[in-house]
């Protein structure tokens, strides 16, 4: 538990969350920029990767900014992008009976975000099970539950905590842990396997975590 | 693995990194929907009309949810608001879907033309058929006989039991028959006789250990997902155990950590000799010993607790487990460890259903199982058998006539059963054909199939059919179906899918949910909800049904008046959300050990019944006089009980003049010449049994109601035939092989099924399931299309339909058999002889 269950300390647990995933979403959209980065150096987020276990390695911290990207975004394609072997950052890919882009799942998400009243941006040229996608997705419903609880409304805590304990039992549960094994065993660079390592024991925290406080929500 | 808190430290740093997600437009969407119950057509992507309701397809009546797409129920769900489902249902909740559009539905209202039960039929306006039935009616009224219009109904709850039920008062009679006693009415009144209440809920929630005695309780209880799925979870969740007693291998018993199997019509002996066990290894010390205050077991009423233990000592000292074990065949060493187990873990939950109930000893076994959870103290308090609670309706008054009266048709023989509280539903059609009490002019099916639902079906058949007995028979009835065939005049009614209801049915969470049914679709055809056309009929005999002007008013009044419900926001909150439930309420639990102030029991017109020590308010000096067991109606008047440690709200009494305490000495089966204590009764048939006799036991499938779900596709297709299980033993003595077609002949009658030999049952039984061997109802349940009915009505799965067997029903060899105490009808105990045809 990290928080006292009181609506302020849940507000912040929710925000604190939803930061978490909005984070671990632009590692997986798109290879690190220079401005995520020059986040990364920053003295505040390396030592709380620090306490979270993370620690960033020297070529990363002091290598040549060019260089470093550069070794990054090999390392991106590598991983999630081929061309050739790589592993898919996509639903449909990792589940038992899927195996291919496009699948059953990769629907069902999409009509979950559209559910939502969410739209898929744009620019956004990926497919709907895309990790990113999926983070997002939490983060933005573990956004507004904090925005509920900062309000004292306990109905609409429970709504969005409700939407997130479906969302990562029927989907992120189902496929990111296996997903996050495989990078794990190929990755060459540490960044990405802190990354995936990170991503696994967060969402295993976070589903009994959710499963918390929505009793809270709902007995209140 | 990573520290939480180092986590979300890091969400409090990644702030200015993350901000706007790239793949997502989240800011489209002002406000999330509602979460829940969302239903899509898999072809379209639309979504579909939710719609909160409830249930019907069993007596569980689970709120639901309906899809509607483009005015065409497409599918049910459970509502994931309910707090006695907690979202789950089963598969009869979700074939109900079938319903609606039931090739076989009766879409007008239809009259006999040739003879009773020939099928042959004329469609004629609601107007033509109202005019008839209030004819009768009138006709009777003004003979000053409106007790010859009886009212039979097979499932009438809540508003609708209100409604309708009211109306036949308001009319002015009271021959309102139902069928509990075929259902669980023996467990009723068992239960009325000892603690008040009808009804005990299983606290599976808190338990620790479940010893069940005939209740498929994961398959098909009164109570079924509420009570189900929380046993399941704790079992998977919470590693509780379950032992369970049962001559089948039931599903359930597949799924308890232990089968054990039994004797049929004795796991009464079981439960006395484990009461014994804890009797003479002092496991009543403690919480049995707390729990004795409130227990009468002698007839002083002013027993201290030694001399309570002293009498159930000597009540049970004869029921050792050797005893049982020669009665029940379930080893003696099995019975007292259970008995230790069930005594020492706290708490333990004991269920019991038909199993135990369905005998001729039925209400003795149920006693019994009262009396081994009260020497144990595992009764009415968290994780163990309950007082049920319900919601609490404050229903529109719908004013009675001034003068009811009654055929006497309704409780059995004279003399044959002792408390018929809930009535003797299968002696109704026997005692029409006796006439002694009289009989029917027209007699009104409402959801109700005599010659299907009661035993000795032949009989049934030749009463129903006969003109002299019965002059005039309406049938309330959606389906044409096996009694329906024999009805002078048919009303179409609407499936469960079409009605309004306020519904009540017990909440495990022992809190009380209230909630709604509400049509998913408008009447197909021209059917119409019979709680909507007694109005109509009302109108036409001048009766007053009071405030309401439909059901739906009805509904809508009990909504608008039902504190609670009221504030929520009254009928517009329950049409949005089907369900409510007080937040702020805790579950209920031990009321018996009130304190009762002096203000309340000596208040005016409060005496001390000095034999059952309660305090009550006669009506007159004369009641005073006679005392509270002998005055007709006392317990309406009960205000609470006198014990030797002060005055108590105790187990209330509810239909009979039982004292307050949980009630184990009775004077008022001393009264009708049965012993007052719990005791083992032998089941007079099985002890005339001849080395070839085998028992006929009954049961039914997850996937089935008893009567009225065979002609849903869905689920016709998961069980549609029932060959009869025995034991390879058995089975070898006769010569019958799997799959051999055999007779089974009782007294009654004889029947052709097939064998499924199996080691899931014990030796020396058969058992036949019910659900199957329908002869009318509908074209996936008997294979017979409904007369009238066009062709296909668009229902093109029809053609699909594979299997061409529908099973058989085995009442036509049961007798109609009546516990002696309560009238339950004895499904388990028919005997039979078997042989290879």
């Amino acid at each position: 538990m990290t928080d006292d269950g009181s609506s302020n300390g849940l507000a912040r647990t929710a925000i604190e969350v939803s930061n978490l995933y909005g984070f671990l979403a632009a590692v997986f959209r798109e290879e690190v920029s220079d401005h995520f980065l020059a986040q990364l150096r920053s003295p505040q987020l390396r030592e709380t990767l620090a306490d979270a276990g993370i620690a960033l390695d020297e070529h990363l911290l002091r290598g040549a900014e060019e260089e470093v990207l550069r070794d990054l975004a090999v390392e991106f394609a590598a991983l999630f992008l081929g061309p050739g072997e790589h592993i898919s950052p996509h639903e449909s890919v990792h589940l038992p009976k899927g195996g291919f882009l496009w699948g059953a799942e990769t629907v069902v998400v999409r009509k979950f975000v559209n559910a939502l009243g969410f739209n898929y941006a744009d620019n956004f040229k990926g497919l709907p099970d895309h990790i990113s996608v999926e983070l997002e997705v939490m983060a933005e419903l573990a956004r507004r539950e904090g925005a509920a609880w900062e309000k004292g409304d306990t109905d609409e805590a429970a709504n969005s905590l409700a939407y997130q304990h479906q969302f990562v039992t029927e989907h992120l549960a189902k496929w990111v842990p296996a997903f996050c094994a495989k990078v794990t065993k190929v990755a060459g660079l540490p960044f990405y396997r802190d990354m995936v390592r990170l991503t696994a024991e967060f969402l295993e925290s976070e589903q009994s975590d959710i499963e918390r406080r929505l009793d809270i929500a709902r007995v209140a | 693995m990573l520290n939480r808190r180092n986590f979300l430290k890091l969400g409090a740093a990644a702030t200015t990194t993350v901000a706007g997600g790239a793949c997502l437009n989240v800011q489209a969407a002002k406000d999330l929907p509602e979460w829940g119950n969302k239903g899509f057509s898999p072809t379209t992507g639309k979504q579909r009309q939710a719609i909160p309701s409830a249930c019907w397809q069993c007596v569980t009546r689970c709120a639901n949810m309906g899809y509607v797409e483009d005015g065409r129920l497409v599918k049910i769900e459970s509502n994931v608001n309910s707090i006695r489902t907690e979202g789950v249902m089963c598969a009869k909740g979700q074939g109900a879907v079938n319903h609606t559009y039931d090739p076989d539905r009766i879409l007008y209202p239809m009259k006999r033309v040739g003879e009773r039960g020939s099928g042959q039929w004329e469609r004629i306006s609601w107007d033509d058929a109202l005019d008839m039935i209030a004819a009768r009616m009138k006709k009777n009224r003004d003979a000053g006989t409106p007790e010859k219009v009886v009212y039979h109904y097979g499932r009438a709850k809540a508003s609708h039991s209100k409604t309708i039920g009211g109306f036949f008062k308001a009319y002015g009679t009271g021959s309102i028959g139902n069928h509990t006693a075929l259902c669980e009415g023996g467990k009723w009144t068992a239960q009325e006789l000892t603690w008040g209440g009808h009804y005990d809920n299983w606290d599976f929630d808190n338990t620790k250990f479940v010893i069940n005695f005939g209740s498929n309780v994961l398959e098909t209880h009164t109570n079924h997902i509420p009570t189900a799925h929380r046993l399941l979870w704790a079992m998977a969740e919470k590693g509780v155990e379950m032992v369970t007693f049962d001559v089948r291998l039931s599903n359930t018993a597949a799924k308890s950590n232990e089968w054990v199997p039994v004797k049929p019509g004795t796991d009464a002996a079981v439960i006395a000799a484990m009461i014994n066990v804890v009797m003479s290894e002092g496991l009543y010390k403690g919480d049995g010993e707390e729990f004795l205050k409130y227990t009468r077991v002698t007839e002083d009423v002013n027993a201290d607790v030694p001399t309570k233990i002293a009498a159930i000592k000597a009540g049970v000292k004869d029921y050792t487990p050797k005893w049982a074990e020669k009665i029940s065949g379930v080893p003696a060493d099995k019975i007292t460890a259970l008995a230790r187990r069930f005594a020492t873990t706290k708490p333990s939950v004991l269920v019991s259903y038909r199993g135990l109930v369905a005998h001729y000893n039925g209400n003795e076994g149920e006693r019994l199982a009262q009396l081994l959870c009260a020497v144990t103290g595992q009764m009415d308090k968290p994780g163990t058998r309950m007082k049920a609670v319900g919601a609490g309706w404050k229903w529109p008054k719908i004013p009675a006539a001034k003068k009811i009266k009654k055929l006497d048709i309704f409780d059995g023989f004279p003399g044959q059963v002792a408390y018929p509280t809930h009535h003797v539903a299968e002696m109704v059609l026997p005692m029409i054909k006796d006439g002694r009490n009289g009989r029917p002019d027209m007699y009104v099916m409402y959801c109700w199939t005599p010659t299907y639902a009661n035993g000795n079906v032949a009989e049934a058949i030749e009463i129903l059919k006969d003109e002299k007995l019965i002059p005039f028979v309406v049938s309330v009835d959606p389906f044409y179906g096996d009694s329906t065939m024999f009805a002078d005049l048919i009303l179409p009614d609407t499936p469960f899918t079409e009605r309004w209801t306020a519904e009540d049915m017990v909440d495990p969470a022992q809190i009380g949910e209230f909630y709604i049914r509400q049509p998913f679709t408008k009447p197909l055809g021209e059917a119409r909800d019979f709680s909507d056309v007694v109005f109509d009929l009302a109108k036409r005999l001048g009766v007053d049904m009071g405030e309401a002007k439909s059901h739906e008013d009805y509904v809508r009044l009990a909504c608008e008046n039902t504190p609670g419900v009221k504030e929520a926001g009254g009928f517009e909150y329950m049409k949005k959300h089907g369900v409510w439930h007080d937040k702020n309420a805790t579950p209920q639990q031990q009321v018996y050990n009130r304190p009762v102030a002096e203000s309340v029991y000596k208040a005016k017109g409060v005496v001390l019944d000095a034999a059952s020590g309660v305090y009550w308010k006669p009506a007159s000096e004369a009641d005073a006089k006679k005392g509270y067991v002998a005055t007709k109606g006392a317990y309406k008047k009960y205000v609470a009980q006198k014990m030797p440690h002060g005055v108590f709200s105790g187990f209330a009494p509810d239909k009979v003049n039982k004292s307050g305490y949980l009630e184990l000495w009775s004077p008022l089966l001393k009264a009708k010449g049965f012993n007052p204590f719990p005791t083992w009764m032998e089941i007079p048939e099985h002890q005339k049994m001849g080395p070839d006799d085998l028992v006929l036991t009954t049961f039914k499938h997850a996937t089935q109601t008893h009567s009225r779900t065979m002609n849903c596709k869905y689920l016709a297709e998961v069980y549609h035939n029932n060959p009869a299980w025995i034991n390879p033993v058995t089975a070898k003595a006769r010569g019958i092989y799997d799959g051999d077609r055999i007779k089974v002949t009782s007294a009654v009658g004889e029947m052709v099924t097939k064998a499924r030999v199996t080691e899931a049952i014990i030796p020396g039984v058969v058992a036949i399931s019910h659900h199957c061997g329908h002869w009318a109802y509908g074209r996936y349940a008997s294979g017979r299309r409904a007369p009238s009915t066009d062709e296909e009505r668009g229902d093109r799965d029809f053609k699909l339909k594979w299997w061409t067997e529908n099973g058989v029903h085995p009442n036509w060899v049961i007798p109609n058999a009546p516990d002696p105490i309560n009238g339950q009808q004895a499904w388990m105990d028919t005997v039979v002889q078997v042989t290879r045809v």
